[in-house]
């Protein structure tokens, strides 16, 4: 018994951790709207604080104060820098993008400042105290008042001071809240400064308890965010419980199932959680067959059928003058054939075994795995941040047919393509019902229980070290061995990525999805089956995903799990948006660009690592949030064929009006500004 | 109450069975009724209007009909498929087009292209085609942008295929909606106020049009506020009230039944002006 209380008490203490992160992520989304991603990093940051300034005989008091204070103004800093520049230009997903960015900017920075490696402090007050027979670190008992504390301070301010009713109007009315004369960018920044500054506070006090490195922010966030979605981001209190209950959960479970799957059972708490609600709620599942019960059943004929011979209703028409069918201009394959021209001539001029040669191989790879994610993320406007699951499920595949059973490497390659393809079915099918964020959410866990899954079965994956040894895969005289082969094979598979996906883009799919895209409802009325769409466009980039991940092993000759983290999902969102999301070149053009920026920063800082540098993390931040701040619409888009022909015009015309022609072609609105967005985003925060 | 079996202008006697057939339908929204215990019958080659003061459930009553909305109780049927719990696209696949109050634009399709979404369903190749543009694919594309155009120039705007629809006035988003609806091919046709910020030519443009659609054999459920329009073309006229029917009956007939007087036509006088944006 004593042993299960121990489980529940240090359970509450990390409890107190997400409870901690998810009130600050709903004192945030509250007042301002928005979803703030970076949430987990702040609290790294503090960590991060403490730990630097502990060591220098400085009081603890004052640590935790500087740790909460830097912390409270690094948030006030995203908010002027980010969120009140674009607040009025992009939708809820676009500054939840940006939050991301932010908080990668942030991991980039800590990288650099404070190294690799995870620190630690010791208790506050040294020792032990017991408790229902548990016996628990005097630590225990500064985080469980700092939680209780911060909640009783932060229910008072928003029920009963004027201030926190204010507060609450900026998001529930910006525009009545503006009349009755409230500050809403003071409101912001103070909601910020607060969310910020618990997140210091928790870094701070939970550092001994825990440890800290510049990549701890993730998982902690990803479980604020739960436990904030599971209080609809409104409830301070229900955020609070819930927290304190993933951390129980998350610790009985570890102690009496399993350990090394510990961080398993809260994702999958959150995944069924998120599936159930939806199945749940309202118009879910359940609602649906019920009333379909009731009113005569929805399987009175499997198949539909409609209520006269197809098409009676045909009205007589008067035939148009055959007008053929649109077509884009030949010039329209211009550009993108000089991007590929130069990707093809690249091993031309690279040496054999040099940094540029590897750098460019990776770019490729990345570039088949954007490729797919620009038609999740522009095309379905799915907003997936699992894509490097997919990458890592191929991977894996690969390495374990080839090296433990001696498969044929061809042969292993499409099973790896068809495991992910069956793998993004199933993801698909389980999370594109879900609206907006939790679609974010589930998507991550799902990679995320891979990992654990990937590092803990040792004995099926070789745990952190990985599976080593892959053969070479070979083609006529072409072989993986050789790097300008290796090149030369994922150019092919490249270019048939893009072929696939110009084709689905101006296919009836691909319209089908732009319609979904901007009116789901007007679009559902015409026949268009949107989950369906968005399902096979999952799929297809899934593919190219497992594509991706296939042929990585056979450059690496090896499948670990830190080549397919949270990391690359972050690149590959990062290239995708900075090429463009509407455009099918999006992923490719981003890719070279940004992996082309971050290999001559990496090779001109040192000569050490070559994949893993700091400035990598930095400047994926730092592009993603530039882009979306500055050009939102990515480079790809920006050099489309209606583009160039509006700045053609334009010079033609002398300076006339500012803004180029934006009617017309597939390249409108990128995702983020989407009202769809938006209002996806409503529906998963209730 | 339902619509009776009545006799077309066109000559035609309705079939006795009506096509789409919906009953006791309630719609909650939270504590709020908007939509009590309504029936809708709409039959073959009739046009079935639905009229109200603004607020009155109309616009839900389609939503439900059209499976956008799920009712609270009620059964809607569809040639004696019931299609509660289906989503819309498949109402849409069992011959229900409708279109919006608020017309649907589709940012980033030109008209021409969201005239070929309904098209879709009629298209002969796989979806694996697609992937590699095979020629059945391409053939599939050019006769979906060839019947856009036909649809179009059905309503008389074959020359907007290729602008965006945002960039038309008004009046022809409507138009470009009915033609939309009507390349799904359907039996039945919701049009929500689809006179609403038409001129009195385009009205009367539209009037004809509506005619020739029942003409044709399709069942019209017609949502609208202009009486003279209802007057002109409506076999069966419904009026709710505050979500309840409390009319049914030919045009004429209604328009002489107190209650309507008293709830509806009374205000029609105050109203024409303000136009309410709402789904
Ligand atoms: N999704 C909704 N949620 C809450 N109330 C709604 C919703 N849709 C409609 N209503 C309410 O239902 C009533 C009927 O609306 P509607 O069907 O649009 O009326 P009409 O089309 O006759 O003008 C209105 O009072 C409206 O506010
Ligand atoms: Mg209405």
């Amino acid at each position: 018994m004593a042993q299960v209380f121990q489980y529940i008490f240090s359970g509450l203490s990390s409890g107190c951790i997400f409870a901690l992160i998810a009130l600050g992520f709903v004192i945030i989304a509250r007042v301002t709207g928005v979803y703030n991603f970076a949430q987990g990093q702040y609290m790294m940051v503090g960590g991060m604080v403490m730990a630097s300034t502990h060591t220098d005989k400085f009081p603890i008091a004052a640590s935790v104060v500087l740790s909460v204070v830097v912390v409270a103004l690094v948030a006030v800093l995203q908010e002027r820098f980010t969120v009140s520049i674009v607040r009025d230009k992009v939708g809820v997903v676009g500054l939840a993008v940006i939050s991301l960015g932010v908080g990668v900017l942030l991991e980039g920075l800590a990288l650099i400042v404070w190294g690799k490696n995870a620190r630690s402090i010791p208790s506050f007050e040294p020792g032990t105290f017991t408790l229902l027979g548990a016996h628990l670190d005097n630590q225990t008992l500064w985080i469980w008042g700092a939680t209780l504390v911060s909640l009783v301070l932060m229910l008072v301010l928003f029920q009963r001071t004027t201030l926190g009713k204010a507060m609450r109007a900026c998001a529930l009315n910006p525009t009545a809240a503006r009349l009755l004369g409230i500050r809403l960018d003071r409101m912001a920044i103070l909601a910020f400064a607060i969310g910020g500054g618990l997140a210091g506070l928790v870094g701070a006090i939970a550092l001994p308890l825990t440890s800290v490195s510049w990549e701890s922010g993730v998982t902690v966030g990803l479980v604020g965010f739960i436990a904030a979605a599971v209080a609809g981001f409104d409830r301070p209190a229900v955020a609070v419980a819930a927290g304190l209950g993933l951390g129980v959960v998350e610790n009985v479970a570890a102690g009496e199932i399993s350990s090394s799957y510990r961080q398993l059972f809260v994702y999958g708490v959150l995944l069924v959680y998120l599936l159930v609600r939806d199945v749940l709620g309202e118009g879910g599942f359940v609602a649906r067959v019920r009333l379909a019960r009731a009113s005569g059943g929805l399987r009175q004929r499997r198949r539909l059928r409609r209520a006269v011979s197809a098409g009676a209703g045909h009205v007589a028409l008067a035939r148009a003058s055959g007008d053929r069918m649109r077509r884009e201009p030949r010039w329209a394959m211009l550009l993108p054939l000089v991007l590929l021209t130069l990707m093809a001539l690249a091993p031309l001029v690279l040496e054999s075994g040099s940094q540029a040669m590897s750098a460019a191989i990776v770019i490729l790879l990345s570039a088949v795995a954007a490729t797919g994610l620009t038609l999740i993320l522009g095309l379905g406007r799915m907003f997936s941040l699992g894509h490097a699951g997919l990458v890592l499920i191929s991977g894996y595949t690969v390495a374990i047919l080839t090296v433990n059973h001696a498969w044929n490497p061809w042969v292993a390659l499409a099973v790896g393509v068809l495991l992910a393809v069956v793998g993004a079915f199933i993801i698909g099918w389980l999370t594109l019902r879900l609206q907006g964020f939790n679609l974010a959410i589930a998507t991550l866990a799902i990679h995320l229980i891979l990992l654990v899954f990937v590092t803990q079965a040792t004995s099926f994956t070789g745990g952190e070290r990985g599976i080593v040894g892959v053969p070479a895969l070979k083609v006529f005289s072409l072989t993986t061995e050789s790097q300008h082969d290796f090149y030369w094979i994922t150019f092919v598979a490249l270019l048939i990525c893009l072929l696939v996906a110009r084709n689905l883009t101006k296919s009836r799919v691909g319209r089908s999805l732009r319609a979904v895209g901007s009116e789901q409802d007007g679009a559902s009325m015409l026949g268009v089956n949107a989950f369906r769409m968005k399902l096979m466009v999952f799929v297809i980039g899934g593919a190219m995903a497992g594509l991706a991940g296939g042929l990585w092993v056979f450059y690496l000759s090896l499948a670990a799990p830190e080549n397919w983290g949270f990391a690359l999902t972050i690149s590959l969102v990062t290239y995708v948006v900075v090429g463009g999301l509407t455009n099918v070149y999006g992923g490719v053009v981003g890719a070279v660009v940004v992996g082309a920026v971050q290999y001559l920063v990496t090779s001109q800082t040192a000569g050490l690592g070559e994949s893993s540098s700091e400035y990598e993390v930095l400047l994926n931040g730092a592009f993603l949030i530039i882009f979306l701040l500055i050009f939102r619409q990515g480079i790809a888009v920006a050099l489309s064929v209606e583009r160039v022909k509006g700045y053609v015009a334009r010079i033609r015309r002398g300076k006339g009006a500012l803004r180029g022609p934006t009617e017309g072609g597939p390249s409108a609105g990128p995702m983020v500004q989407t009202g769809t967005a938006g209002s996806a985003v409503a529906g998963a925060s209730r | 109450m339902s619509a009776p079996a009545a006799t077309t202008p066109a000559g035609g006697v309705a079939a006795s069975e009506p096509l789409l057939c919906a009953r006791g339908l309630i719609k909650r929204f939270g504590g709020f009724v908007a939509v009590s215990n309504v029936d809708v019958d709409v039959h073959a080659g009739h046009i079935t209007a639905m009229i109200g003061p603004n607020g009155a459930g109309k616009s839900t009553v389609i939503n439900l009909l059209s499976g956008a909305l799920l009712p609270t109780k009620g059964s809607v049927t569809i040639g004696g498929q019931s299609i509660v719990g289906r989503g819309s696209h498949e109402v849409a696949r069992m011959g229900v087009a409708r279109t919006f109050q608020t017309p649907r634009l589709f940012d980033g399709l030109s008209v021409g292209e969201s005239m070929m979404l309904p098209r879709a369903l009629f298209a002969k190749s796989s979806y694996l085609e697609c992937f590699v543009h095979s020629p059945r694919t391409r053939k599939d594309e050019a006769g979906g942008w060839e019947s856009a155009l036909d649809w179009l120039s059905f309503v008389g705007l074959a020359d907007v295929a290729e602008m965006p629809m945002s960039a038309l006035p008004v009046g022809s988003q409507r138009l470009v909606e009915v033609a939309r609806a009507l390349a799904l091919e359907p039996d039945i046709v919701l049009l929500d106020e689809p006179a609403a910020g038409l001129d009195h030519t385009e009205t009367e443009r539209l009037a004809r049009l509506i005619e020739q659609i029942a003409q044709s054999g399709i069942g019209v459920l017609l949502v609208e506020h202009d009486m003279h329009l209802v007057m002109s073309v409506a076999d069966t006229v419904v009026v709710l009230d505050a979500g309840v029917c409390i009319a049914t009956g030919t045009a004429t007939a209604v328009s002489e039944d107190p209650t309507v007087i008293e709830a509806y036509l009374g205000v029609v006088n105050d109203k024409g002006a303000g136009e309410v944006k709402d789904v």
